[in-house]
């Protein structure tokens, strides 16, 4: 049986081919099932996972295969309310946008008890947080997975409610942590470095490497739990699309020379993470004009939440460009969003 | 009789409309016509996430709220004349009921 590919978009490189036996889906289902689910029985699934990604491959199609369970996709329809009208048993394949929509229908939530809602893409926003905590008390239940393309799902946790401090994260049953770089000056942040019988095969090699360093950052709580304290590159995904923000500044700079401009991370209510770039520049430059450019960036690279004109880039004395300071004094007035 | 005089006038239901959702959009939404299916003009722009924030936008701006399940949102929030309309109607019917402030 050949492998099924799994590509990642390119946009932090050359686009790669992540390969992966159907039997290692498998294993990764039948294990979140057991150890994140508790081998819940559910009557229906509602994905709102696209399948061409593993995220949604596995719980909008591969679970409801193995366990013949009918499965609704909504990935086209993300403004569409899962059934919550007759009481059957439902997993909830969520991404950082259908917590807003979940928020809306809290009652219906509630009073359905029988919800799990699965996470993953991305950093649970401050809705899932919101839902999570108002629903605590009833059946639902949502836990959120970390992982990636080239690994698979390696830790899970509940997700917490908005007046819950940050649980650590827990390594799933297969997986080891080993010990990653270190990246800062004490050691506490360290890379996520893993092993585990689901890593992928790159396309062009023989086999999946023996470990994978992700690029998160993490703080280990023993030997199979962490707090995850953020990424170590400047990598944010926007719609579930990794989008390394130097690249897209390279491209940005190349296309407006003369401009200093640098791209910060945001949080997104909706999407989970986002990104803004912030100009300078000596001479009158057309905000609309850079926008558009922006707008067209290749490799399916998210355009810009919003392009913003500053006086100047702040950076400290070694050239670090302070971002919370350029975020603070994020100038409203002149925001083009884009 | 009804009391609707506290329902914002179309003329200015629209103006704010176009407000909102331009911080929202940005100066893409512009020189889009009132009239014009926004996914069609705007493309990407106005995916069905950009929806979802111009939905709440709207919501926060005039106190109302738009059932996913009931309301047909898809064909409201198209373009802005449909929102307009559907904010309008939901004013004066809130305003009919006596369930504004």
């Amino acid at each position: 049986m050949p492998d099924i590919a799994f590509a990642t978009s390119g946009s932090t490189g050359p686009p790669v081919t992540w390969l992966r036996t159907e039997d290692r889906l498998h294993a990764e289902v039948t294990l979140v099932h057991e150890a994140v689910l508790g081998s819940a029985r559910f009557g229906r699934i509602v994905s709102y996972a696209p399948p061409g990604h593993l995220y949604g491959r596995l719980y909008g199609r591969e679970l409801p295969r193995l366990a013949d369970i009918p499965v609704t996709g909504l990935w086209d329809e993300p403004l569409t309310v899962p059934p919550l009208d007759d009481g059957v048993p439902t997993l909830l394949v969520c991404l950082p946008s259908t917590w807003q929509l979940l928020a809306r229908h809290l009652p219906a939530l509630a009073r359905h008890g029988r919800v799990t809602a699965l996470h993953s893409t991305g950093p649970a926003t401050p809705a899932a947080h919101h839902v999570a905590g108002r629903l605590a008390d009833t059946g639902f239940r949502a836990h959120e997975l970390l992982g990636s393309t080239e690994t698979g799902a390696v830790a899970h946790r509940p997700v917490a409610g908005e007046h819950t401090s940050g649980l650590p994260w827990h390594l799933l049953p297969d997986v080891e942590m080993l010990p990653g770089s270190v990246a800062d000056g004490d050691g506490t942040a360290r890379r996520l470095r893993v092993s585990s019988p689901r890593l992928a095969r790159r396309a062009g090699t023989e086999a999946p490497p023996a470990d994978w360093e992700l690029p998160d950052l993490v703080a280990p709580v023993g030997p199979r739990a962490f707090h995850h304290l953020g990424r170590a590159s400047r990598l944010v995904k926007v719609n579930g699309v990794r989008c390394d923000l130097a690249r897209v500044e390279d491209l940005a700079r190349a296309r407006c020379p003369g401009l200093d401009l640098v791209c910060a991370p945001v949080s997104d209510p909706v999407r989970g993470e986002h990104y803004e770039v912030f100009y300078a520049g000596p001479g009158p430059v057309d905000p609309a004009a850079l926008r558009r450019s922006l707008g067209r960036l290749p490799s399916g690279l998210p355009a810009p939440r919003a392009v913003h004109r500053v006086p100047h880039i702040p950076r400290s004395s070694t050239g670090k460009v302070l971002t919370a300071e350029l975020t603070a004094a994020r100038p409203a007035q002149e925001a083009e969003h884009v | 009789m009804t009391s609707t005089a506290t329902v914002p006038s179309p003329e200015e239901i629209h103006d704010r409309t176009r407000t909102v959702l331009a911080t929202r959009i940005g100066d893409a939404f512009t020189d889009v016509p009132s009239d014009a299916d926004l996914q069609k003009a705007l493309g990407e722009r106005y995916d069905s996430l950009t929806a979802m924030e111009c939905i709440s936008a709207v919501e926060s701006e005039f106190g109302i709220e738009v059932d996913f399940v009931a309301d047909d949102v898809r064909f409201w929030f198209s373009s802005v004349e449909r929102m307009v309309r559907f904010t309008h109607e939901r004013l004066e019917d809130t305003a009919a009921l006596g369930l504004g402030s």
